[in-house]
C-alpha cells in the first residue's frame, strides 16, 4: 500500500489511541498503527494488554460510554470471520432480500447520525479498526476462487463508516487490488464522508461501486452529525465516476418532517441533473427504522425536541423494529420513487430493507420481476468457504 | 448451605431496619427476621429471630429464601434503605418516617465510594463494606453486591442510578412499579426526566387501572410528550377518553387523526346486519377488520352476500383512508 494523502484531509478528533500488544509487534499491524501515528500526537498512544474497559459489565453501552467510544480508538486483530451475509439475508419472512455479503473491517463510527443502527448494536466502549486486514483480503480470495464466476456482492459499511478513516489506512487500496482479480464480484464502499482521493489513481475492475447515502441537506444538518455536506458527497460522486468507479447511491433514511415532499423532489433533481441512469449502478430507498433497543440512548443523546428521529411518530413493526405507519411509508417510498421515474425509467431503484408488502404497494411487483433490478436480487447458492457461514445479523 | 441457628431477640428502638416496604405482609404471629442485626422481615414486631451469618453468600441465601422474588422497585427501596445506612447515615440515621429519607443524604457518598473503583457491578464486590454500620466487615456489613447480582441486576452503575431515581418517585407510584412487576427497563425513561415535575403523571400512571403493558406504554408515551415540550397539564388526561388513549393521540397526532377519520367513516357506514366491522391498528398497520359469523353452513350464502355489498361500501371510502397514493 502507497502513500495516498489528500493535503485537505482532517483526522477526526480521538482522545485515545489503543493499540493491541501483539499489533504493536507484527509487521502487518504495525503498518496501520504507523500511518494513525502520522496523524495523531505520540501521547495518545497507549499499548495495552487487553482491550481498554475489558473489565466492564458485558452489555448495552450507556449513552456516556456511546459518546466516548468515538473517540476512543482501539487497533486490534479481530479474532473471528471477516465475512458475514448481509442481516437483511436472514429475515426473509419480512425483508426482501438483495443478496449481499458484509465485510468489517472496524466497528462503530467517528460520525454521529440520530437513527445510527449502532446504536442498539455495539457493546464495546471503542472505535475498532482491524488491522489483520491481510486475513480479510485471503478469506475473501479464498470464497472468490470458489465461485469467480457468480456475482456476489460486498460492502464494507455495516459497523463501520466504509471511508471516513480510510484516507489513514488505505484499506480502500488493498481490497481493491483484490477485487481486481475477480472481475465479477463487486465490492461497495458506503460512506457519508467524501474521502475518494486516497484511492482515485488505483487501477481497478470497474467492479468497485462507492456509493453515498444521501438525504436533503436540512435533514443532514438535523440528523447526520459530523458527516459531509451533501454538495460534498455528490462532487466526490462525481470524482468516482470521472476515474470509471461505479457510484450508488442509499436514499436511506428516508425522514418526514413537515414540508419533506419539496426536499426529498429537489434531492431527486439534483442527482438526476447531475447523475444519468447509465452512471449509477443503483438507488436504494429505505424509510426510517430502529431497533427499540436504541429508543433510549437516541432520547438521551440526541433529545425530543430537535431530532426528526426521535420525535417520530414509530410503530412497532413486524420483525420487531420501529418504522413509521405503513401507509406513510408506503406514500414516502412511492413519491421518491415516482420522482425518479418520472426522470428516466432507466434508474434502478430498489428499496432497501422493505417488506414484500411494501414493495408490493409501491412498485406493484417484487425486485425479481423488474428487469433493471433482477441482478441484484437472483438467487446464489450459498458460497464455499467463509462466505458461508452466516452469523446472526445485529 | 446449613441455615444457622437464630436467637430470638428483642431489638432496641434504633436497630438497623431495612424497610423496603416489600409486598405481602409478614405472616402474623411470626417473629421478624435479622440478619447479623439488620433487620430484613417483620419490620413492625417486637421479637426478631437474629441469624449470625459469617459470610457474604450465607447472607445473601438467607434473604433471597425469605424473599424469592423482588421487583425492581421493591429491590431499589431495599437499596435506598441500605444506603441510607452508608458512611454519613451513622450520623443522620434513617429518618423517622422510614428509610425512605434517609437515603438521600448519605447517598452521594455511598455512591462516590462506589464509582470510584472500576465501572462494572461486579467490581464492587467490597461495596456491601462501605455500609456497613460500626461493625466489622464480614458480620456488619449488607453485601448489597451479591444481592443485587442474585436478583438478576449485574449493572451496578445503572441500577444505581436508577434506583436514586425511583427514590424520588411518589410512594404510589413505587407500589404500582412493585405489583406490576416493571423492570428496570421498562422504567429507564426516567433517567432523562427531571422527577420532580414529571411526578404527577407518575401519580396518574398509578391511579390508573393500567396492566403491566400498558402502564410501560403510558410512561413511555407521557414521558415523550413531557420531553417533546408539553405541559403535565395537557398530558394528564382532561377529558373522558382513557388515559393511554389519550395520550396516544398526544403522542402521535398524525396517525391518529388519520385513525380517527377512518373510524369515524366507518361508523357512519351502515354494513350488514350479521357483520361486525372496525378500524383496526395493529404497530404500524392499520386496516378494516371484518367479522361475520356463521351458525350454520347455510349462513355461508348470506356471509358471501354480506361481503359483496361491504366491498361496494368500501368503494365509496375516502381514498385518504388506506394511504395518500
Ligand atoms: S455514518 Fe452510518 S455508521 Fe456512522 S454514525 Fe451515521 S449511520 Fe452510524
Amino acid at each position: 500500500m502507497g502513500k495516498k494523502l489528500n493535503g485537505t484531509f482532517t483526522p477526526p478528533t480521538l482522545d485515545r489511541i489503543f493499540i493491541e500488544k501483539s499489533c504493536a509487534e507484527e509487521t502487518e499491524a504495525r503498518e496501520v498503527v504507523d500511518r494513525f501515528r502520522v496523524f495523531y500526537p505520540a501521547t495518545l498512544f497507549e499499548v495495552v494488554e487487553r482491550e481498554p474497559w475489558f473489565e466492564r459489565v458485558p452489555g448495552p453501552l450507556s449513552a456516556g460510554e456511546f459518546e466516548r467510544s468515538k473517540k476512543n480508538l482501539l487497533i486490534k486483530k479481530y479474532p473471528g470471520q471477516f465475512f458475514k451475509r448481509c442481516p437483511g439475508a436472514s429475515q426473509k419472512n419480512t425483508i426482501t432480500c438483495c443478496n449481499y455479503y458484509v465485510l468489517n473491517l472496524g466497528q462503530q463510527c467517528n460520525f454521529n447520525c440520530s437513527y445510527c443502527y449502532l446504536q442498539s448494536y455495539l457493546n464495546a466502549p471503542t472505535l475498532q479498526v482491524y488491522a489483520n486486514i491481510n486475513r480479510a483480503a485471503s478469506e475473501l480470495r479464498q470464497a472468490a476462487l470458489a465461485q469467480p464466476d457468480l456475482p456476489y456482492r460486498v460492502g464494507t459499511g455495516e459497523t463501520i463508516d466504509s471511508l471516513s478513516l480510510d484516507p489513514i489506512t488505505l484499506y480502500s487500496r488493498k481490497l481493491i487490488e483484490v477485487f481486481s482479480e475477480f472481475p465479477r464480484w463487486s465490492l461497495e464502499f458506503k460512506t457519508k464522508s467524501d474521502l475518494v482521493d486516497q484511492f482515485l489513481d488505483c487501477e481497478h475492475a470497474g467492479n468497485v461501486v462507492v456509493s453515498w447515502s444521501i438525504n436533503p441537506q436540512i435533514v443532514i444538518d438535523h440528523e447526520e452529525f459530523g458527516t459531509a455536506s451533501l454538495a460534498a458527497r455528490l462532487r466526490a460522486a462525481e470524482k468516482c465516476r470521472q476515474r470509471g468507479f461505479p457510484v450508488a447511491f442509499h436514499m436511506d433514511p428516508l425522514i418526514w418532517f413537515p414540508g419533506w415532499e419539496s426536499h426529498y423532489q429537489d434531492l431527486v433533481k439534483n442527482i438526476t441533473r447531475r447523475f444519468g441512469p447509465e452512471d449509477l449502478s443503483v438507488i436504494s430507498i429505505g424509510s426510517l427504522r430502529f431497533q427499540p433497543s436504541q429508543r433510549h440512548l437516541m432520547r438521551e443523546r440526541f433529545g425530543m425536541k430537535e431530532s426528526w428521529v426521535t420525535s417520530a411518530e414509530m410503530f412497532p413493526s413486524e420483525g420487531g423494529k420501529f418504522r413509521y405507519d405503513a401507509s406513510l411509508r408506503r406514500e414516502m417510498l412511492r413519491f421518491v420513487l415516482q420522482e425518479f421515474k418520472s426522470r428516466s425509467g432507466k434508474y434502478k431503484v430498489f428499496f432497501c430493507m422493505e417488506t414484500p408488502e411494501t414493495w408490493l404497494a409501491s412498485y406493484e411487483k417484487f425486485p425479481m420481476k423488474e428487469e433493471n433490478l433482477r441482478p441484484f436480487f437472483r438467487p446464489l447458492p450459498s458460497p464455499e468457504g467463509p462466505l458461508g457461514q452466516n452469523e446472526d445479523p445485529p | 448451605m446449613q441455615t444457622p441457628t437464630p436467637h430470638l431477640k428483642s431489638m432496641a428502638h434504633n436497630a438497623k431496619r431495612l424497610d423496603f416496604d416489600p409486598l405481602g405482609s409478614w405472616p402474623s404471629g411470626l417473629p421478624g427476621v435479622a440478619i447479623n442485626g439488620w433487620i430484613v422481615a417483620g419490620f413492625d414486631r417486637k421479637l426478631f429471630l437474629d441469624y449470625e451469618v459469617a459470610d457474604s453468600s450465607a447472607f445473601v441465601s438467607l434473604f433471597a429464601s425469605l424473599y424469592p422474588h423482588l421487583s425492581f422497585s421493591e429491590l431499589a427501596n431495599f437499596y435506598q434503605c441500605a444506603e441510607a445506612y452508608g458512611p454519613s447515615a451513622e450520623t443522620c440515621g434513617p429518618s423517622a418516617e422510614g428509610c425512605d429519607q434517609g437515603a438521600a443524604d448519605s447517598a452521594s457518598q455511598v455512591g462516590a465510594y462506589a464509582t470510584s473503583t472500576r465501572g462494572g457491578f461486579a467490581a464492587h464486590a467490597g461495596f456491601g463494606t462501605s455500609i456497613s454500620v460500626g461493625g466489622e466487615a464480614a458480620t456488619g456489613a449488607v453485601p448489597l453486591a451479591d444481592l443485587l447480582i442474585r436478583y438478576g441486576y449485574r449493572d451496578f452503575e445503572s441500577f444505581r442510578k436508577m434506583a436514586r431515581l425511583m427514590g424520588q418517585t411518589p410512594p404510589d407510584f413505587k407500589k404500582w412499579a412493585a405489583r406490576r412487576q416493571s423492570s428496570l427497563q421498562e422504567l429507564a425513561i426516567l433517567l432523562n426526566l427531571p422527577i420532580d415535575e414529571f411526578s404527577p403523571c407518575l401519580a396518574e400512571l398509578a391511579r390508573q387501572q393500567l396492566t403491566r403493558q400498558e402502564g410501560a406504554q403510558a410512561l413511555e408515551l407521557a414521558a415523550e410528550l413531557f420531553l417533546l415540550g408539553r405541559p403535565v397539564a395537557k398530558i394528564l388526561s382532561e377529558n373522558s377518553q382513557p388515559w393511554l388513549n389519550h395520550l396516544k393521540a398526544l403522542r402521535y397526532p398524525m396517525s391518529s387523526s388519520r385513525d380517527n377519520q377512518a373510524r369515524e367513516w366507518v361508523n357512519e357506514q351502515r354494513w350488514p346486519r350479521q357483520s361486525q366491522i372496525r378500524w383496526v391498528r395493529q404497530g404500524d398497520q392499520t386496516g378494516l377488520e371484518v367479522r361475520l359469523v356463521l351458525r350454520q353452513p347455510r349462513d355461508l350464502a348470506r356471509g358471501v352476500q354480506d361481503l359483496h355489498q361491504i366491498n361496494e361500501i368500501l368503494e365509496k371510502a375516502p381514498r385518504g383512508m388506506w394511504g395518500k397514493n
